[in-house]
């Protein structure tokens, strides 16, 4: 088991409200180095303005998130510097359309100085081979199909060699052909011992990679097991429901 | 790498034209000197227009022969005349010299020099008009200047509430197609003006007005240089310079074709009378046999021609007063004593009676007993003495002679045949020609000078020689015989075609080649292009920048006090006329700062221009789906450069049309620059319309010149939105 040394990413009491309207009433979840952890949970419960909140999309109201032992709520905090160590990655790609593939890869690296135009260069390359593009890099984004985007929105948050990557619903905009490709290369990367979280609806891909499985609804926790336990065993009623619904 | 390209090319011409705003402001090997500016408003002939580019007239010669006497490097610069005070005031430019009145209203602001000119103000109505005093005025819709002591005089003294117009040329049209009964206007300009239009116009001095006296106009501050400038001034009236410019002006008839008395081009001032079929005037040109040998000579030696109408009775005075005139008009050489002398014989003519139809002559021997008609000074007199006859009476012209034969006073006019046939037209029912005088002496006719212009006669005769060897006075000759010697008949050298595309051509001569004024649409049009792209580059970085701002703070809430400046910015460019902000840019922002005005315009309008650019590029940022911002965001990317690398560059494609439109709309924006000074393409029509009086060329072809531009600029943007497209 792994230590609290390894705690990469430790949320406490997380609260957020949009208005009148509590979105995350109190969530608490420590993500370990290495760890798959699943976010699932109806529409509207919180998942994704959670996600978004750790990467301080969202500004939590409070609560507390702590980033390799640094709560980045405090104010003061660079959220620059947090945002270059955790990788996100959107239901809808965002990649940037006026730029070639490889210069979506290599922009962040070299605004941000971490590497020569050179170092960039060939990490988008190395990249591209990975995901088996090295042939679009010269294109734009548009002449890629959804599934091929997404990959390189992924790789394009690799390059930046992130210690943590977040996934909002990665899947939800491609056509079902094309989850496939997207969902192994998550796989290939959760295999690589890359700490991961997904936030996601597909279920089966949630029980066989993750570590840990967090059912949220109505903005709190409300189950958090392993994928077998939590499937196969649910135990909160919201879940059973839940589970019935999607499976 | 297209964007690229275009960057590279948008740096090289903002360097461009900026080295074209320096070069323009310095003159290095006048650096020594000091250069004093000199204001303007060159619509104002004979005092001020433009001959090429050129500044020339009455004013602008007094200014540069001062400037010579005192070593001082003088620059001209134009602006709109009700201006000028305020830009001397403002030290914007060292002296006004526009015929300014020297008024106690305008001594309030500014001083005056001595003077240098006295007035009348006059009244200008067409040919068909007559007013016999004042009182004829009443209810008369009477154009003026703005801020002119025409404007003051028919307001303040007449009571009448004028038509008040911005420049001169533009009274001169209203006058022209008769929308105002006439103008009121300074006795010089008014007789350029006639000269340009003899045919329409004509000049009542009706006015009881005052004797008006221009000066040249200083800032308060500067009475040394005041001083300085009445001592030349005065040296130069004493030595007779001003008065050599005044008549130099004056020989070229006011015409706005003049150029400088410093720049004088050799020119034969050819004075006469109308006398027909010598010398005459038709549809307002020059034309006769004497006129068309005098085109051919100054042809021949490369002379620029001038024809200065005189009485005869004046010729003689008028002929003493320089060696540089020659009269001519069916002078018959005979003794003028020894103040004068003849050209050699150009032609010779035979007498003939004129009689009424009922009573032809039929022989010289018929004239003892009869009432002779004869002109002054010709030969005619004596011939008839010499037949016997005792009742001879002279008349001051042909015309005079035979209309007394019309009205039964005499009985004969011995008068030249030439003249005779010329003036039949009005007398075919009445009168005939009797050539039955076959012993009379044969007139010759010549060209008179005053004694003392022998080089001036030597050169003369020489081409008249050439000329008669080479026949081309023999075909002047047979042309005017061929047509009868009637008035109707054009000069010889006339090519005017009157059709419509002869007229047409002609105007577009008389607009663009006259005086090689299509320079001053050069120049309009590299100030134009100069301020043009100055400013969009100033408007779009300014836009760029501000919507960048306006956005981040919409996004993130910093930036609050930025942000707040930049949208009372762009409420208040927004909310305001562009002309409005010129001028405040101009004669208050930088008063006090010399700057060159099309540098102050390019600010001025990129200023404006930024305001517009700035709504267009934060509906372009707007546009981006957010998820692009959070999506750099999220790879560490602060918020400038997320704005500079992501956000900006897809906004820009997305407003690219609407770019376009604002770079067209500023380009023709622009067009107000005039008001400063500045000679735009709009203000050069302005100018060579108040030299031509003609509005619908020079306004055409500057509209045509916008509308290429225009559509150059769409084609440009339409490849460039294209290009975009493609690339992703």
């Amino acid at each position: 088991m792994p230590t609290d040394n390894n705690e990469v990413i430790k949320v406490t009491d997380l609260h957020k409200c949009f208005g009148d309207n509590e979105v995350l009433k109190g969530i608490s979840l420590t993500v370990r180095k290495g760890e798959v952890i699943s976010i699932i949970g109806p529409s509207g419960c919180g998942k994704s303005t959670f996600i978004r909140s750790l990467v301080l999309l969202e500004k939590a109201d409070s609560g507390e998130i702590l980033f390799d032992g640094e709560n980045v709520l405090t104010k003061g905090v660079d959220e620059n510097r947090v945002r270059q160590r955790i990788g996100m990655v959107f239901q809808s790609f965002n990649l940037f359309p006026h730029m070639t593939v490889k210069k979506n890869i290599m922009l962040a690296p070299v605004k941000l100085g971490l590497m020569t135009e050179e170092e960039a260069s060939a990490k988008a390359d190395e990249l591209l081979a990975r995901i088996g593009l090295s042939d679009k890099a010269d294109q734009h984004p548009s002449r890629l199909s959804g599934g091929q985007q997404q990959r390189v929105a992924i790789v394009r948050a690799l390059a930046m060699n992130p210690e943590v990557m977040l996934f909002d619903e990665p899947t939800s905009a491609l056509d079902p052909e094309m989850v496939g490709e997207v969902l192994s290369l998550i796989k290939d990367l959760a295999n690589s011992g890359m700490t991961m979280v997904i936030v996601t609806h597909e279920m089966g891909f949630a029980r066989e990679i993750s570590d840990r499985v967090v059912f949220l609804n109505e903005g709190r926790v409300a189950e958090e097991n392993t994928p077998k336990e939590l499937f196969e065993n649910p135990k909160n009623g919201r879940l059973k429901e839940f589970l019935s619904k999607v499976l | 790498m297209n964007k690229k390209i275009l960057a590279i090319m948008m740096v090289a011409v903002f360097i461009l034209s900026s080295c074209g705003i320096m070069v323009s402001s310095t003159d290095e090997s006048d650096a020594a000197r000091r250069t004093i500016v000199v204001e303007t408003s060159p619509d104002f002939a004979p005092y001020d227009y433009y001959y090429g580019s050129e500044f020339v007239g009455i004013d602008m010669d007094i200014i540069r022969a001062i400037g010579m006497d005192l070593d001082y490097n003088i620059q001209f610069k134009q602006n709109t005349f009700d201006y000028i005070i305020m830009s001397i005031e403002n030290k914007k430019s060292d002296i006004g010299a526009s015929g300014f009145t020297i008024s106690d209203e305008r001594k309030k602001s500014v001083d005056f020099s001595d003077s240098y000119a006295e007035i009348k103000q006059v009244v200008v109505v067409k040919n068909d008009k007559d007013y016999k005093s004042e009182t004829d005025l009443n209810g008369k819709k009477i154009g003026v200047q703005l801020g002119t002591s025409g404007d003051y005089y028919v307001n303040d003294n007449l009571g009448i509430l004028p038509v008040r117009m911005n420049s001169y040329s533009d009274v001169v049209l209203a006058l022209l197609n008769g929308t105002i009964d006439c103008e009121v206007v300074d006795e010089p300009v008014a007789r350029a003006q006639v000269a340009a239009y003899p045919d329409e116009f004509k000049i009542l001095n009706i006015l009881n007005a005052e004797t008006e006296y221009y000066g040249f106009v200083f800032n308060k501050m500067d009475k040394s240089l005041l001083l300085e400038f009445n001592a030349s001034l005065n040296k130069l009236k004493e030595n007779g310079t001003v008065d050599a410019i005044i008549k130099w002006y004056a020989d070229n008839g006011f015409r706005t074709d003049t150029p400088s008395y410093f720049d004088q081009e050799p020119t034969l001032f050819v004075i006469s009378d109308s006398v027909a079929p010598y010398s005459y005037r038709n549809l307002g040109s020059s034309a006769g046999i004497d006129v068309d040998i005098m085109n051919a000579v100054a042809k021949d030696i490369g002379y620029r021609i001038r024809f200065i109408d005189v009485a005869t009775k004046d010729i003689k005075t008028r002929l003493s007063e320089s060696p540089n005139y020659i009269a001519v008009g069916g002078l018959g050489k005979t003794d003028l004593g020894e103040d004068f002398v003849f050209s050699n014989t150009v032609g010779t003519d035979k007498l003939v009676v004129v009689s009424s139809k009922d009573e032809p002559a039929t022989d010289s021997g018929s004239l003892s007993d009869k009432k002779i008609a004869v002109v002054t000074g010709s030969a005619a007199k004596g011939y008839a003495e010499d037949k016997g006859a005792t009742l001879v009476t002279e008349y001051a012209s042909v015309i005079y002679a035979m209309d007394s034969v019309k009205r039964g006073e005499t009985d004969y006019a011995i008068v030249d045949n030439a003249g005779a046939q010329a003036y039949m037209i009005g007398y075919k029912d009445n009168l005939e020609i009797n050539d039955v005088l076959t012993d009379a002496p044969v007139t010759e006719y010549a060209f008179l000078f005053s004694k003392d212009a022998t080089e001036l006669k030597d050169m003369v005769n020489q081409s008249l020689t050439k000329l008669t060897t080479n026949g081309t006075i023999a075909a002047i000759e047979k042309y005017y015989a061929d047509n009868g010697y009637s008035l109707n008949t054009p000069s010889y050298y006339d090519d005017t075609d009157n059709s419509f595309w002869g007229k047409l051509w002609d105007r577009i001569e008389r607009s663009f080649l006259e005086n090689d004024r299509y320079q001053l649409i050069i120049t309009g049009l590299g100030n134009t292009a100069k301020i043009t792209v100055i400013a969009l580059v100033i408007g779009m970085v300014l836009g760029v920048l501000i919507a960048a701002v306006l956005s981040m703070n919409a996004q993130t809430g910093r930036l609050v006090i930025p942000a707040a400046i930049c949208k009372l910015y762009v409420t208040v460019i927004r909310g305001t006329p562009a002309m409005v902000q010129l001028l405040l840019i101009y004669y208050v922002v930088f008063a006090s700062a010399n700057l060159n005005p099309v540098l102050v315009a390019s600010i001025a309008f990129g200023i404006n221009s930024g305001a517009y650019v700035t709504e267009i590029v934060r509906s372009g940022i707007n546009s981006v789906p957010k998820g692009q911002m959070e999506a750099a965001r999220c790879l560490g990317l602060n918020a400038t450069t997320s704005m500079k690398s992501v956000i900006v560059p897809q906004a820009i494609r997305n407003i690219l049309p609407a770019l376009g439109n604002e770079s067209i709309s500023l380009l023709k924006e622009t067009s107000i620059a005039g008001f400063i000074g500045i000679i735009d393409l709009t203000r050069a029509a302005d100018i060579i319309r108040g030299q031509t009086y003609d509005a619908l060329i020079p306004l055409l072809a500057v509209a045509l010149i916008y509308l290429v531009i225009v559509l150059v600029l769409q084609f440009l943007i339409k490849k460039l939105e294209r290009r975009l497209n493609n690339a992703y």
